[in-house]
This record gives C-alpha cells, sequence and structure tokens, in this order.
C-alpha cells in the first residue's frame, strides 16, 4: 500500500536556533494522523513544505506516492488543505464563497448544499461572511477544504479558538470523513484532540520528532509503574506493581473495599513533559 | 504552466461581481467619466474650439493611469491582506489563472470606461478603432505593471504606498509637458504619451516612424512589466 505522505530525512533551514532537522515519517492511507508540538516546533512549518508553501532544503517528501516536485495537478485535487492563514471573501456569503469554490472545483451546486449541512452552517448559509463569528467561519473554511472529497485532507490547528461545542461538531465531521476513506494529516497542540482522533502520532520538539506511534503505546512506553486504587472510603492508594501490591489488592478485594484499581499512564502532554523537560 | 478556463472563467465572473460591489474601486473608474461631464457642463478653459479633443484626452489620461494602476494591485493586495490568495492557491489555482483574472477584469473595465469616455467627449466614430487599438495596447503595458505592484504590497495600506508616486511619473510629465522640455520628453516615453502619440498616428494621417516609435515605447513598457512580475512571482511566490 502506497504512504499518502512520505518524508524521509527532511531539513529545511531558516538561519533560526533550530530548524527541521532530518524529519522522516510516513502517513498510511486511511488514517487520522497527528502532528503534535509546543507552538515554534516545526509543525505549522512541515505542513507548508507538504503543500508546497516553502521549499525543502535538503531530503525527499512524496504526496499520494509521487515525488512532490513531479506532482501533476490533477494530484492537487484529490487534496484539501486548511491552514491558520486561509481566508474567504468577507463581501460574499458563506454559501456564494462555498459555490465559488465548488464551481473552481468543478463541484456541482448540490454538493454544496450537502456540505453546508455536515458543518452545521446550513442555516446561516445566506450570512455574509464579515458578519460571521470565529466558529462559523472555521466551518466555512472546512467546507470549503473539504468540498470535493478529497483523498488526502491537511489540517493546521482546525480548532484553534474555537468553543467546545464548535470543536466536538468539527471532530464528529472529521470522524465521518475519515470513516468514508479520508485521510487526515493534522496539526495540533492540543493533545486531548490528538488523543481523541488520531490513530497515530509525532511529537515535535524544536524541527526534531522525538517521540511517534499510537497514543495508546506511547501510553504504555511511559507508563509509570504503578497503579491507583480507590477503596470505599474513597481513599486513593498509590501502589508500585509487585507481589506485596497484589496480595494487598487481594485483601482489598476479598473484603470488599476496592471501588476502581487504575493502572497510572501519564497523558500525552505528561509524555512530552517527561522527553523535553518543559511545558507545552 | 497550463490554464483552467473554467477556473480562469469562474475567477474573472467573481471579480467582476466583486469590482461591482468595492465602492472605492468602482468610483476610482467613474472618475474619469465624472470629470468629462464636469468639464463640459462648465467648459474647457483655453480649449480654442479644441474641447473634445481635451476631453477625451483627459478621458484617456485618468483611464490609462489613475484606474489601471489602482484596480488590480488594490484588488490584488487586498487577496493577499486577507489571505483569499493563499487560499486560492491551497485550492489549486495557479497563479496564471489567478493574474490573468485580474489582468482580464481590469482590461474589461478601463475598455469600457473609454468605451463611454468616447461617447461622452463626442467625438467623431470614425477616430473609435484608432482609439480602442491606442488604448487597449496603452493599457495593457500599465496593468501589467500595476499587477507587479500587488505582488510587490503586503497589504493594501503599503500598495498605496507604492500606487501614488507611479501614478505621478506617469501623470505628471504628459499633464505639464509644456512647462518644460524636461517634461515634454517624459510624457513621450510614459505609457500614456506612448499612446497618446499612437492614436494622433493611428487616426491619421499616418507617419511609419511615429507609429513605430509610439509602439517600441509601449512594447518596451510591456516587456519591462512582465519580466517584473515574472521575476517578482518568482521571487514571492513561496514563503521561503
Amino acid at each position: 500500500m502506497k504512504e499518502m505522505i512520505y518524508l524521509n530525512e527532511v531539513c529545511l533551514d531558516f538561519g533560526t536556533s533550530f530548524s527541521l532537522d532530518h524529519l522522516t515519517f510516513q502517513v498510511m492511507p486511511g488514517e487520522i494522523f497527528g502532528f503534535l508540538g509546543p507552538s515554534g516546533a516545526g509543525k505549522t512549518t512541515t505542513m507548508k513544505l507538504l503543500t508546497k508553501q516553502l521549499h525543502k532544503k535538503s531530503g525527499s517528501i512524496r504526496i499520494l506516492g509521487k515525488d512532490i516536485e513531479k506532482a501533476e495537478r490533477s494530484d492537487y485535487d484529490k487534496i484539501g488543505i486548511l491552514t491558520d492563514t486561509n481566508g474567504l471573501y468577507e463581501r460574499m456569503s458563506i454559501e456564494s464563497n462555498l459555490k465559488f469554490f465548488a464551481e473552481l472545483k468543478g463541484i456541482k451546486e448540490e454538493d454544496v448544499t450537502d456540505v453546508l449541512r455536515k458543518v452545521r452552517l446550513y442555516d446561516d448559509r445566506k450570512t455574509i461572511l464579515k458578519k460571521c463569528s470565529k466558529g462559523m467561519r472555521q466551518r466555512a473554511l472546512l467546507a470549503a477544504a473539504v468540498l470535493h472529497r478529497p483523498e488526502l485532507l491537511f489540517l493546521d490547528e482546525p480548532t484553534s479558538g474555537l468553543d467546545p461545542a464548535t470543536i466536538q461538531e468539527i471532530h464528529k465531521m472529521l470522524l465521518d470523513m475519515n470513516q468514508n476513506g479520508t485521510t487526515i494529516f493534522l496539526t495540533t497542540h492540543n493533545m486531548e484532540e490528538a488523543d481523541k482522533l488520531c490513530g497515530r502520532i509525532c511529537i515535535l520538539n524544536q524541527g526534531k520528532i522525538i517521540a511517534s506511534g499510537s497514543p495508546e503505546q506511547l501510553k504504555l512506553q511511559f507508563a509509570q509503574d504503578k497503579i491507583e486504587v480507590m477503596t470505599t472510603e474513597k481513599e486513593k492508594i498509590v501502589l508500585t506493581k509487585g507481589p506485596e501490591s497484589a496480595e494487598f489488592i487481594g485483601r482489598l478485594l476479598s473484603a470488599d473495599k476496592c471501588l476502581t484499581i487504575h493502572s497510572i499512564e501519564p497523558n500525552l502532554e505528561e509524555i512530552f513533559l517527561q522527553l523535553t523537560g518543559r511545558e507545552f | 504552466m497550463s490554464i483552467s478556463m473554467r477556473k480562469l472563467k469562474t475567477l474573472y465572473k467573481r471579480d467582476i461581481v466583486d469590482y461591482l460591489r468595492t465602492p472605492s474601486i468602482a468610483v476610482c473608474s467613474l472618475m474619469p467619466l465624472l470629470f468629462i461631464i464636469f468639464y463640459k457642463n462648465i467648459g474647457v478653459p483655453n480649449a480654442a474650439g479644441n474641447e473634445t479633443e481635451f476631453l477625451l484626452n483627459f478621458g484617456m489620461m485618468l483611464n490609462s493611469t489613475m484606474c489601471a494602476i489602482m484596480i488590480p494591485s488594490t484588488t490584488i493586495s487586498e487577496e493577499k491582506e486577507k489571505f483569499t490568495l493563499r487560499t486560492l492557491m491551497l485550492s489549486n489555482v495557479n497563479a496564471m489563472e489567478f493574474f490573468l483574472s485580474k489582468i482580464l477584469m481590469t482590461t474589461t473595465i478601463t475598455f469600457l470606461g473609454n468605451l463611454v469616455a468616447f461617447i461622452l467627449a463626442g467625438a467623431d466614430t470614425v477616430q473609435l478603432p484608432a482609439y480602442i487599438i491606442s488604448t487597449l495596447f496603452g493599457n495593457s503595458c500599465v496593468i501589467v505593471l500595476s499587477a507587479v505592484i500587488g505582488i510587490l504590497s503586503r497589504d493594501q495600506m503599503s500598495c498605496s504606498v507604492i500606487q501614488i508616486p507611479v501614478m505621478l511619473l506617469f501623470l505628471m510629465p504628459p499633464m505639464f509637458a509644456e512647462a518644460s522640455k524636461v517634461l515634454e520628453m517624459l510624457a513621450k516615453v510614459v505609457p500614456y504619451g506612448a499612446m497618446l502619440q499612437l492614436f494622433y498616428q493611428l487616426r491619421g494621417p499616418m507617419k511609419a516612424a511615429k507609429i513605430a516609435s509610439a509602439c517600441g515605447v509601449l512594447t518596451v513598457w510591456l516587456v519591462v512589466s512582465v519580466v517584473l512580475f515574472a521575476y517578482f512571482y518568482k521571487k514571492k511566490g513561496t514563503d521561503n
């Protein structure tokens, strides 16, 4: 199976203290791949490289199985892109904007109505864009990026600055799209979002990948050797794994005093802290 | 770089509709016509029976300098400022389609403006073919140069900083040519001056040398504009 995205030893230098340093990763078809890191880690720079807004210094990049420099125009018709520097036409309504992009991409008008319903903007479709809230604009931008049902979707912090209800709607839409076959490359500094949506993630720090794998794999990899037990008296007890702890838990269970037993796994933010010694 | 006619047509339609919805740009293309109507009503001082000639030249001058410079550069810089240009590029619209749409939109507007100016000035229809050829040729190099201004500008504010000196450079020499030999010489090499020269020659009697000279000046401007456009587009085409 050909990778949708393939980077090998990609470097980029802006002359700053760090750059993209020998990035290597791949994204397989049907995945939701998360690219995580704090602000300034290089997530957006990587996204720009993949969408040809920047040129790499060295290394190789393949998109949809083709070298990025040799990719044809028709290949880019299979890609949808939403970045934090996208904009729509403010003097046009949401619907007019989407109809414009639909016409550009050769999409039927009925598909515009379909997408408007999916992003829950159908009732507001006649609203002029400059009167729309941030959440509405973001959903309109997402709609424009997915109008043509792309095989590969690039999303650069798609839920940044949005309220929880809107975020949930966008997440649902992305999961639906992924179920229908769209591969999603998502950059975010929201660890919860990555945990919820992504099948695999890479954690980036100062231009380098410091960890990669599924969220569950990473949590198990960095899991502490501890177990947390809550008793019926609502007392939390942290035990180190071992025969003595097993015996103690056994006694609690026999006495019917054990409410819950959990292994202690770090969240992605704690993993990042462990790896880098700094917070997000 | 291939051009999709469907995309070009869609962009062009949108640009025309947006032009009609943007008061600042729409008013700019009405100004030459309003000036012609104004002068027609109050009379042209020192016209000495050449009122029609004056009105026609005045309309041509304003259209080819003010409108042809303002419209493409302002619309391009607005698209850069509002990030809609980036959205278009990321929607698989290539640069040639984008700029060609702006150039065609401006050509349409300035062509119609010149036509209405011709009618309002009350010029003889015999001059119309010469007028159309010279204004289309003359405006084309200014429009492409204006697209260069749009590429160079980060936003509309910085665009106007570049537009004004260019407009003055193209306007002042022809307006004050009689005041000085230097300005008279400059008037012959700015696009409007060459356009006017071409118009006078094409409407007769034709002198090959003068036609060649006018066409030569306009061709040089067009080539320089295209080269500058290609250079700055390549330089600014990506974020690095």
